[in-house]
């Protein structure tokens, strides 16, 4: 995401808000592909003040696995939705299969798998499955989260 | 950092990397761009005073990349192929201000066929000892 914070704000609150009713279960929601570039590895050592993790094996720039956090919640917000007021993380699980490297294209399938009410509160999980460019499994993510309806 | 041998890790013994880190709103804004998410109660000190928080707050989706750089720094690729986060709850708010540490414990470990498996619980603490997410890690050692 590029231009001003100002800017950037102003679209995130055009944004659709994400409700609990919008999250069928089993909706599958379209591939989210994601570039880890040199330039979105720098920022994220700014944001997080933790420098990248060096090289593998093979001399190639690992990227940060917390990358596996933004692709992962991307997947479903994607440029379209913002989380409605009032929503709550509730739980969060990963596997990671394969290291991240800096240059990896990854693309993320997103479904949600359960939508249940407990307490009067809605609460929806997505899985999220994603892949680098050669089609090889790097990460899932399961999040489950409190909406409104 | 050397990595662990499965044999020498003791059941109740720390996570051994220790680092801590101050979280600043410069730092949560940067996260916003990062993330893409420019919710209000992250990015918007005035409307973070009128949410029961009394201020902004971090991105969940900031503070657990700490658990993962210190399973990173313990591990190295035996975390990043093939480790695990199970069950993480963001119990605390984090906030601008505040000084986060991660830390663990080994709560197993196991043989699983051929795979050497340890297990630990996981925590992202305030200052004050506070725990502001918490949940398990797992990984296997050749």
């Amino acid at each position: 995401m590029s231009g001003s914070f100002a800017d950037a704000r102003a679209l995130y609150e055009r944004r659709q808000p994400l409700f609990a009713n919008d999250m069928a279960l089993g909706r599958e929601f379209p591939p989210c592909r994601f570039v880890i570039s040199e330039e979105t590895v720098a920022r994220y050592a700014v944001a997080t003040g933790c420098p990248p993790p060096g090289r593998d094996g093979n001399g190639v720039a690992l990227a940060p696995q917390g990358f596996a956090m933004v692709y992962g919640r991307l997947s479903y917000m994607g440029e379209q939705y913002r989380p409605a007021p009032g929503g709550i993380a509730a739980g969060l699980s990963f596997e990671f299969v394969r290291p991240l490297l800096v240059g990896d294209v990854i693309t993320s399938l997103a479904r949600v798998t359960a939508n249940e009410e407990r307490k009067g509160r809605k609460y929806v999980t997505v899985q999220v499955e994603s892949f680098n460019q050669q089609g090889e499994l790097v990460s899932t993510m399961d999040f489950s989260f409190i909406l409104p309806s | 950092m050397q990595r662990p041998c499965f044999s020498e890790l003791e059941v109740g013994g720390a996570i051994p990397v220790r680092f801590e880190q101050a979280i600043s709103q410069e730092m949560i804004d940067a996260w916003a761009f990062v993330s893409e998410d420019f919710n209000p109660l992250h990015v918007d000190p005035n409307f973070g005073k009128t949410t029961p928080f009394g201020s902004t707050i971090s991105h969940g989706t900031l503070t657990i990349t700490y658990i993962m750089e210190m399973m990173t720094r313990w591990l190295g690729e035996h975390w990043l192929r093939g480790g695990a986060l199970k069950g993480m709850r963001f119990v605390a708010p984090v906030r601008s201000g505040d000084t986060v540490r991660p830390g663990g414990e080994i709560a197993e470990k196991r043989v699983v066929g051929d795979r050497q498996v340890v297990e630990c619980n996981v925590w992202l603490e305030l200052a004050d000892g506070t725990r502001a997410i918490v949940g398990t890690a797992s990984a296997h050692l050749e």
